[in-house]
């Protein structure tokens, strides 16, 4: 029986006409059908391009003739998914990088780091220095064509702080405005603090004196969002009411969720038309892959890990292609006192790390020469900042002698601490690396290196179980308060007091606070200056954190982007920003 | 034969239920929780205790299990992102896994085209030049996995040569006699992912072919077949390809399941916007109802798959057929 169906005459070769085989060549078929249908397939519709509000030549680009395919268009990626569209809620680098494009406030930051007139023409502010009268932009249209009035930024504000929104930042950046905490705390329907005087004025008042209120207003919670435009989309915040006042504009079909994002130019831009006519930012989170396309001409700039400077001088096409930009964000090491039973509530201990570390070599062999030093708290370009200010120096006997006195002669008896650091940066790992070692070298400590995904590590920053992390913190604004009170004030501890936990390394200094409490009422410029200055002299001796270095990032930039505007905070909205074919 | 499959089809709940209880259980172990992915590092702690409660992620395991469980059975509800909020897990998955499908798709046909005749014509040229040849490159696909291939493709088609793109996946829209619609991706954009994702199982397939087919070659009924007279290529071809055929079907079925998971790598590789790439970013922020709502479809399709593989084995062999019969 077994042989006599296999030695039939008409036994099929493997795709021959046999019942059996019908089916078989039936699924291979079905099978089949996706690879068939491309070649039916190309002469079809294309999903990106012209008359899908995506600007023309955003094919993603490919061969090596992508870069005329890409026209005047300027590619760069995202590093990661847009975390919202809403910039009332936003709170990454990343994400707001790509909305400062669509949105705007009434004021903005310029190549100098000086804030500037945007929205708001001008600007003055009462004797008691508390309430702003801004004097705003006429003509200014939203991408739907609506014009932008001074009920535009009071309903941008309080929508903002609406708990529906269930912002985090207006905590931060609008809580010095009257009203603004009774509303983001449901006391209020409204913001008491924001007044308009008429279609172009509008009045905010703020609850005391603070000179560097102002900076708040460059973070995206208090841009102005098309009111119609959401109340149109349900009230629902996404891709259908993404509509601001900015250079470009975000349509529905050029936002492909978890793959792209594509910007339009906005021609009644009130600035003047962009010279661009759009911008791509594929979603590309892999840096491997980021270096890949450009090296084949499908980003025309791309942030790259110092980690890959070496690959990049190396070569000969991409090493005269390396543009280097300082930023206002400064990394150290945080000595948590907070943490159970942490070593660090001795100042011996903390100041004994700060001996032991050779700022120059973390900065020459873990982040191969890019970055910049930092010796106190402040970095350049900040308010106050001392080019002369003393920092520990590195002095491993020093080092030792501390550590003895604190207890631990040689290290014995010290415990074992795991290092915490965020693990998606290769070159914070590399800068680890040459820390730890120092450490164990010059102190005789163990200390085991601890890389943690980013919301893990905030999690058990907030749980207060890590010791001792490498750190970072970049300006919302260039003004001391915005590091020395917010990062170091007992009042910003976790859990503290104040609502947010930005003190994470429980440092409580009563003089530092008194005189930061001080400062950031301060009148007179050059007092308040100095009045800093001194707080930060105390807090680099009590040693809360070792300072480490400033960020300096490093992209790779295609010759054919030309005037490209940047800050310390980042590159500013491409406006000027043109591409040559 | 229904019965069968009616059978089949009743183990198959048990099996989903283990699944999506696993999975479940699994994602709430791992350290971290959404309200941190989703807070960012400015969030209080009543804020953080808030958000728990709205996903309800303060209930205890087995109530939020039971919640879960009973929202499917129930209303076919299998929730809502947690970063994406008010999108259904079924949205995206209905837009994501088309792509997966139709990468899986190629990369199958791909190996299937290039393995099973080159697996049938090492063993017909047994101890040759080109088997020798064959099985050192399929030992060498075997041993490099997608995820060293992906790059050394980038790097030498898309950098160097730049024949085709790093990353991507742009599509059409086809229409077909105005009715039938549906989306394909652009072939350029499928080579480099296919070849990294297929050839694995083209290697595994081409050896799998040649020692299922040198196995038959030497069974008694080949050799009464050349002893009647047929040649050795019609022996080959009227008696030993259908019955070799037969164990590399269900290595055909397995490793379609194989590529749809596998394919979680490459999709990440190579910027496809599928299932597998949102499970990866799902995974990161903790987005727990889209991964259990991937896992609960990637598991359903093993199971649908080896049925099928099953079922079509009676179809080629009827003493399968007999014994479910039986």
């Amino acid at each position: 029986m077994r042989l006599k169906e296999t030695q039939d005459k008409n036994a099929p070769f493997l795709f021959h006409h046999n019942h059996l085989h019908r089916r078989s060549m039936a699924l291979l078929l079905l099978l089949g059908f996706g690879l068939s249908g491309l070649v039916v397939g190309c002469t079809t519709t294309p999903h990106t391009g012209e008359g899908s509000g995506v600007p023309p030549g955003t094919n993603a680009g490919a061969s090596s003739t992508s870069a005329s395919a890409a026209g005047n268009v300027l590619r760069y990626p995202l590093t990661t998914d847009p975390t919202t569209l809403d910039p009332g809620t936003v709170q990454d680098g990343t994400t707001i990088d790509m909305l400062q494009q669509v949105y705007e406030g009434l004021v903005k930051w310029d190549e100098k780091n000086q804030l500037v007139p945007n929205l708001a023409t001008s600007w003055e502010q009462d004797t008691a220095g508390t309430t702003y009268t801004f004097h705003l932009k006429h003509g200014v249209k939203f991408h739907n064509g609506k014009e932008f009035t001074a009920d535009d930024f009071k309903y941008s504000i309080e929508r903002a702080c609406n708990p529906a929104t269930n912002s985090q930042t207006v905590r931060d950046y609008l809580k010095d405005i009257v009203g603004a905490s009774d509303r983001f705390n449901g006391k209020a329907n409204a913001v008491q603090g924001v007044k308009v005087v008429d279609p172009y004025t509008v009045q905010v008042t703020i609850d005391s004196f603070k000179p560097y209120w102002l900076g708040n207003l460059t973070y995206p919670c208090s841009y102005v969002v098309c009111k119609e435009a959401i109340d149109k989309n349900g009230g629902k915040f996404d891709e259908n009411c993404a509509v601001g006042t900015g250079p470009f504009m975000l349509k529905p079909e050029g936002f492909r969720r978890g793959y792209q994002v594509a910007l339009t130019a906005n021609p009644d831009y009130h600035d003047g038309k962009p010279k661009l006519d759009g911008i791509l930012r594929p979603i590309l989170k892999d840096a491997s892959t980021r270096l890949s396309k450009f090296e084949a001409g499908e980003l025309d700039y791309t942030q790259i890990s110092p980690s890959d400077l070496e690959h990049v001088q190396s070569d000969p096409q991409l090493k005269d292609k390396v543009k280097m930009f300082d930023r206002a964000r400064v990394w150290y090491l945080a000595l948590n006192q907070d943490a159970a039973n942490s070593p660090f509530v001795k100042r011996e201990v903390r100041q004994a790390f700060a001996y032991a570390i050779d700022r120059a070599a973390v900065i020459k062999d873990g982040l191969h020469g890019l970055a910049g030093p930092l010796n106190g708290i402040l970095p350049p370009g900040v308010l106050a900042y001392n080019p002369d200010v003393k920092p520990i120096p590195y002095d491993p006997a020093r080092a030792k002698q501390l550590l003895a006195q604190a207890g631990y002669p040689g290290g014995k008896g010290f415990p074992a601490l795991s290092y915490a650091f965020r693990n998606d940066m290769p070159e914070v790992q590399e800068a680890a690396e040459v820390v730890r070692n120092q450490l164990q070298t010059n102190l005789g400590v163990t200390i085991n290196l601890y890389p943690r995904e980013w919301s893990i590590y905030l999690d058990e920053r907030n749980k207060k179980i890590l010791p001792f992390s490498h750190g970072s913190w970049g300006a919302d604004y260039l003004d001391p308060q915005n590091f020395l009170t917010t990062l170091l004030h007992s009042s910003r501890l976790v859990n503290g007091k104040e609502d947010h936990p930005e003190n994470g390394v429980g440092y409580k200094s009563p003089e530092f606070d008194t005189l930061c409490d001080q400062a950031d009422v301060e009148h007179d410029p050059q007092k308040r200056i100095a009045l800093y200055q001194q707080a930060e002299k105390i807090a680099i001796d009590d040693c809360p954190w070792v300072p480490l270095y400033t960020q300096r990032d490093v992209e790779l930039m295609s010759p054919r982007v030309q005037h490209i505007r940047d800050s310390l905070f980042g590159h500013l909205p491409h406006v000027t920003t043109t591409v040559t074919p | 034969m229904l019965a069968y499959l009616l059978r089949r089809l009743a183990w198959a709940i048990p099996t989903l239920l283990a699944v999506s209880f696993l999975v479940f259980i699994a994602v709430r172990l791992a350290p971290s929780s959404p309200v941190e992915a989703k807070l960012g590092e400015k969030a209080t702690p009543e804020q953080r205790e808030q958000l728990l409660h709205h996903y309800g992620l303060d209930q205890p395991l087995l109530v939020q299990y039971f919640r879960y469980i009973g929202n499917i059975v129930l209303h076919g509800d299998f929730g809502e992102s947690y970063v994406e909020e008010g999108r259904p897990v079924t949205q995206n998955i209905k837009e994501r896994f088309p792509v997966t499908a139709c990468l899986a798709i190629t990369a199958l046909l791909f190996a299937a085209l290039l393995g099973l005749p080159a697996g049938a014509l090492a063993a017909y040229y047994h101890n040759s030049w080109f088997d020798r040849a064959l099985m050192a490159i399929v030992v060498a696909l075997v041993s490099v996995p997608s995820i060293v291939l992906g790059p050394l493709l980038i790097y030498f088609i898309a950098v160097q040569l730049r024949w085709l793109p790093v990353s991507g996946w742009e599509s059409v829209d086809v229409t077909l006699a105005n009715a039938i619609r549906f989306t394909l991706p652009l072939p350029r954009y499928l080579v480099l992912p296919t070849i990294a994702l297929g050839a694995r199982s083209a290697a595994l397939l081409a050896r799998f072919m040649r020692a299922s087919l040198l196995e038959t070659l030497r069974q008694d009924y080949v050799r009464t077949a050349i002893a009647k007279g047929l040649t050795r290529a019609q022996a080959v071809r009227r008696h030993a390809l259908k019955n070799a055929f037969l164990p590399v079907l269900t290595v055909l079925g397995t490793n379609f399941g194989a590529l749809l998971t596998g394919s979680f790598v490459v999709e990440t590789m190579f910027q496809i916007p599928g299932i597998g790439y949102d499970s990866i970013n799902s995974i990161s922020t903790r987005d727990y109802p889209v991964i259990q709502g991937i896992a609960l479809l990637v598991a359903s399709i093993y199971l649908l798959v080896n049925l099928g593989v099953d079922l079509l084995y009676g179809v080629i062999d009827p003493r399968i057929r007999q014994e479910a019969k039986a």
